[in-house]
């Protein structure tokens, strides 16, 4: 396995990282957490991460989008980002994609399905 | 008058002498006009004989001037081609003999050349003819051909070169007979000229014109050319001289002088016949009407007004028959002063005649002058004759007897009468019928006396005037009189005509039914004081008087006035009036509309009117209403309010178009997708924003029966609420949506994991843990949104109610969902206490479990709005509220707190204080699950906040403890 690229969780929900850890560490990411946006900031400047599976209702200042439309304002960011989110009305992934999200993954999700669209992203 | 006779006399004057002295005059004039014609006509001929033969004479010069050149070009040409003999001293006989030879070849060829001969240039000198010795000269030292041209003769001088030599050796010399050329051209022309005598003269105009100005070329100025260059204008005129006309000229001469006078004559006679039909059809009749005219005039300017048709008709006859015996006046005069005026012609006398006849024929009048003494009809007109005939009666009576018996015999006595009082009184008249079974006419009889003069009997004029017609047209009148008549007592209106001092003349039936009184009670009664209501007495008086004095202007105007009948019923009419003069001075007419049913009508309508009034007060919603004017009828208070308004602030009208300015003023349109979907068809819905934020539907209805009119009715409600819950119900959805998935994540995903992945046992147990916890949250929410649909439809009794001891439950409630820390209990890392005021139990009917979700719930708010470290109290109470004993439990929090609008609408189904920033989780269906519960159970829940402070909710529930356990059993 050559899944040599670093992802960054984001999710208020400690059962949800766990489960994306369990998921993606057997297959060679490099991880880090954060459990709600201001510590996914603080996470991104500090670890540069190439991906961000990023949850939208997130308690606290920024929410999901706002971490989005955050860092897709700064233009020297290139980083990936996939929105994992209960939200699945059309409306919700519409306002996502207009915000530059690379892919969009509504809750419950497979495994297989999680896995393919980051390394859809990554590629 | 003195004008047309001085004009008639004059006119009349000059035709006498005109016709008196007519042959001479046109012997005159005939005679002067053919003389100038006559040289007109020499003259005119003349010209153009000459122009004619100018032009033939030119055509000739032209020939000969041709024939002249084509000759010398041909004598120049052959002479060239001869060979003088050489040096003349060594020429062989031989030679001689050939040139000789060619010389009179030449002269055979052309006849013109008279004479022919060869000159050496020594011999020059010795030639004879002077001219022919000149010429030689010229042409020697010119070395060229010279011509000499003389009246009728030529001479040419030409160098010759013999074939064998470059130079010349001698002249030729020639003498050609040009007047034979002219001659033979003048005789030509002469034969073709129809005898004109035409002496064709060669004129050179070249040479030496300015000698003596006479172009002529005389023998003595012969004048010398180079034969090679003729001079064009060799013979350019010529001169004709035209003696004595020819037959033929004169023949055309006379015939035309015959042709003019011909026409002067005809001409004559045409304008004299002219003349003559032009004054016996116009002149005479015009000079007669123009005299009849004048006289009528005369007679007619005393008076000229004419008030009416019918009146005009019988002014008019009046005044025909004061210029009728203005005629036989004249007639008479005429006749009684003949004897001694013997100079008053015939003439006139017959005139006077004629006009009275052509009048008397012309109007239907019959004019007779009776002698007085013995009945002799002294004159008559022919229209008499005619009528007599007419009737079948003898045609030319001699006496007024005869006339006389044509008459009825009732009729007779009334003429008697009438001449005698014409005899009295000077004039008389009375208006008789005549005639047959046939024909009846009417004849309007005037009779007028002549005095008698010296030795004269008196006489009497009877003009008789067909009246006939006139009598048809009054007649007619009478009967469009009646018809009137029938039509104003026909009429459903009511007519009243009065004197103006209000005295009544005239009432027409429905006036009659009006007033309740029959039209004989009404006739003769004051109108004013009989018939007016007491309350419109001044404005009926005032009106009245308006009337006449300004009668012109006020006949359409209708006033409401009420009347009043016999037995003191008061009534309403329409009043309209005009003012007619007749003979009996001015009179009012009143037009009266009974007004009652009008009256009534409008009062039922008014009551209508009141009563949608009530309803539309009572609408919830706004309604406005326009008619088919466009302008706002119906509207309630309701509409006002909704759009912030007060309908006192319009002083004016409002107009449709004016209405929706006025909301587009005040409103916005909603750019919400999900509004549209609370429209129906030809609905639309707006923003206000006064008083407060409203969404506003407007539903438009045409009335029945106005489908094509422009009649509108709008109906306006208030579909805020609607909206807003509508709205809170998708956003409840999906956010119920969102709880649901995000348990549901965690246990697709570790089941997942457990199934496709190897995990070692600790893990596994781990997971397991979180797919219970997950899937118990689950269910909670499941429970939730159930029972909540449960109490909210109110089908099932899902609520089990027992007398419980309220303090059990908390106590147990507060240890179940907090967890002991260093002798505190915190939940999560709130410090949570509970503090028991009344520690005596505390029953409460109820159903435990569900209270316990309610306090829960509570908690659980109190949580998950509460910043960390934030404490919890947990208070237990009692409280009086009228009278009754209630447990008071609150739940207080040192959490973010509610804005007042939160705390209003905390209690509202799917309502979330922050659905918009989605950081809080929640279904939003917590704190309205609490008070259903609590409603339930009729208590009440309230909540306490203050922003960014905290917030206390406070549950009351009723206290059973007074209940005996005997009557529980």
């Amino acid at each position: 396995m050559n899944n040599s690229a670093s992802i960054l969780i984001v999710d208020d929900q400690d059962d949800v990282r766990k489960l994306m850890r369990m998921v993606l560490e057997p297959e060679g990411y490099q991880l880090i957490e954060a459990h709600d946006g201001q510590s996914a900031i603080n996470q991104i400047q500090k670890h540069q991460p190439d991906l961000i599976l990023l949850d939208i209702m997130m308690p606290g200042y920024p929410n999901g989008l706002e971490l989005l439309e955050m860092i897709r304002r700064n233009k020297s960011m290139t980083v990936k980002i996939v929105m994992v989110s209960a939200k699945g009305q059309y409306d919700d992934v519409l306002a996502a994609a207009k915000l530059n999200c690379d892919a969009y993954i509504v809750k419950p999700f497979t495994l297989q399905h999680l896995l393919d669209t980051i390394k859809n992203t990554l590629k | 008058m003195t004008m047309s006779n001085t004009f008639t006399k004059v006119s009349r004057a000059i035709s006498a002498w005109v016709i008196e002295q007519l042959p001479i005059l046109i012997i005159t004039f005939s005679s002067l006009i053919l003389a100038c014609l006559s040289l007109i006509a020499i003259y005119s001929t003349t010209l153009e004989v000459r122009a004619v033969n100018n032009a033939k004479g030119e055509m000739h010069v032209n020939t000969i001037r041709s024939e002249l050149i084509s000759e010398f070009s041909g004598i120049l040409g052959a002479l060239e081609q001869i060979s003088p003999p050489g040096n003349g001293h060594k020429a062989s006989t031989n030679e001689e003999a050939i040139f000789n030879k060619h010389l009179n070849e030449l002269i055979k060829q052309h006849p013109l050349i008279t004479t022919v001969d060869w000159n050496p240039f020594k011999e020059i000198h010795k030639i004879n003819d002077p001219h022919q010795r000149e010429i030689a000269k010229k042409s020697f030292d010119a070395k060229t051909p010279t011509l000499y041209l003389d009246q009728g003769r030529a001479l040419l001088a030409m160098p010759g070169t013999p074939h064998n030599s470059d130079e010349a050796t001698g002249l030729f010399s020639l003498d050609i007979n040009l007047a034979s050329i002219v001659n033979n051209a003048t005789t030509k022309l002469n034969s073709q000229s129809n005898g004109h005598h035409t002496k064709i003269t060669l004129i050179n105009t070249t040479a030496n014109a300015t000698q003596d100005n006479n172009p002529l070329i005389p023998t003595a100025q012969a004048t010398y050319y180079s034969a090679f260059n003729l001079p064009s204008p060799l013979t350019q005129k010529l001169e004709l001289e035209h003696t004595i006309p020819t037959l033929e000229e004169r023949k055309v001469v006379i015939q035309r002088i015959l042709t003019y006078a011909l026409a002067t004559l005809l001409a004559w006679v045409v304008f004299i016949t002219m003349a003559q039909w032009v004054e016996t059809r116009y002149v005479v009749p015009l000079r007669k009407i123009t005299a009849i005219a004048h006289k009528i005039n005369a007679q007619n300017e005393v008076d000229s007004n004419s008030p009416s048709d019918v009146v005009d008709y019988s002014a008019a006859i009046e005044k025909l028959q004061i210029s009728l015996q203005g005629f036989v006046d004249v007639l008479n005069n005429t006749e009684d002063s003949y004897q001694e005026k013997i100079q008053i012609s015939f003439d006139e006398l017959n005139q006077t005649k004629e006009r009275l006849e052509q009048v008397a024929n012309s109007g239907g009048i019959i004019v007779l002058s009776v002698d007085l003494v013995n009945g002799k009809l002294n004159y008559a007109t022919n229209s008499l004759t005619q009528y007599l005939r007419e009737i079948n009666a003898p045609a030319s009576p001699q006496n007024w007897i005869e006339i006389y018996n044509h008459f009825k015999s009732g009729d007779r006595r009334r003429i008697r009468e009438a001449i005698r009082n014409a005899h009295r009184n000077g004039k008389s008249q009375l208006q008789v019928g005549l005639g047959n079974q046939y024909i009846h006419r009417i004849f309007d009889l005037r009779f007028q006396l002549t005095a008698a003069t010296a030795g004269r009997h008196p006489k009497i004029v009877c003009i008789a005037i067909d009246n006939t017609e006139k009598a048809a047209v009054e007649q007619a009148l009478m009967r469009s009189e009646q018809r009137k008549a029938a039509v104003i007592n026909g009429a459903l209106d009511g007519f009243i005509t009065m004197t103006t001092d209000f005295i009544i003349t005239e009432v027409n039936p429905a006036a009659e039914r009006m007033h309740g009184s029959k039209n004989i009670d009404l006739l003769g009664k004051h109108y004013l004081d009989f018939c007016i209501a007491e309350q419109s007495k001044k404005q009926f008086s005032t009106y009245y008087n308006h009337l006449l004095d300004d009668h012109s202007n006020l006949d359409n105007e209708e006033k409401t006035i009420w009347c009043r009948q016999a037995n003191g019923t008061v009534f309403p009419v329409a009043m309209g009036g005009s003012v007619v003069h007749t003979e009996g001075g001015q009179q009012v007419c009143l037009y009266l509309k009974d007004l009652t049913k009008t009256f009534a009508q409008q009062k039922s309508i008014e009551s209508k009117t009141a009563e949608i009034e009530a309803i539309l007060s009572m609408s919830p919603g706004g309604i406005a209403s326009f008619p088919e004017d466009g302008i706002l009828s119906s509207h309630n208070k309701a509409l006002w309010d909704m759009l912030g308004l007060d309908p006192k602030d319009f002083t004016n009208s409002i107009s449709h178009d004016k209405f929706w300015e006025l909301i587009k003023l005040l409103s916005h349109q909603p750019d919400n997708k999900k509004v549209e979907q609370l429209l129906d068809e030809g609905e639309h819905a707006f923003i206000v924003h006064s008083p407060k934020q409203k969404l506003i539907k407007c539903a438009q209805r045409i009335p029945p029966g106005h489908e094509d009119g422009e009649s509108r009715v709008y109906y306006f409600s208030d579909i805020t609420q609607e909206f807003q819950l509508d709205a809170m119900k998708s956003n409840f959805l999906a956010t119920a949506a969102h709880e649901l998935r995000t348990p549901l994540t965690t246990i697709l995903g570790f089941t997942e994991l457990l199934i496709t992945q190897k995990i070692n046992e600790k893990d596994q147990k781990d997971l397991l843990n979180s797919i219970f916890r997950q899937s118990k949250n689950l269910s909670a929410l499941i429970n939730d949104l159930l029972d909540l649909s449960k109490i909210e439809s109110d089908t099932a009794n899902v609520f089990k109610y027992e007398n419980s001891n309220i303090l059990h439950t908390i106590t147990r409630l507060y240890q179940q969902s907090s967890a002991p820390k260093n002798d505190k209990r915190f939940i999560n890392n709130h410090e949570f206490t509970l503090e028991i005021v009344q520690s005596e139990s505390l029953m409460v009917y109820m159903d435990e479990e569900k209270i316990r979700r309610a306090i829960e719930n509570l908690i659980s708010n109190a949580v998950k709005y509460s910043p960390e470290n934030a404490p919890i109290a947990l208070t237990v109470d009692t409280t009086t509220v009228h009278q009754q004993a209630f447990v008071k439990i609150s739940i207080t929090d040192q959490g973010i707190g509610m804005t007042p609008d939160e705390v209003e609408h905390a209690f509202v189904r799917f309502w979330r204080a922050d659905s918009s920033s989605g950081k809080i989780p929640g279904t939003g269906l917590g704190l309205p699950l609490v008070k259903e519960i609590i409603d339930m159970h009729k208590g009440s829940v309230q909540l306490y906040s203050e922003f960014q402070a905290g917030t206390t909710a406070c549950i009351l529930l009723p206290i059973t403890q007074e209940i005996s356990p005997v009557s529980l059993t």
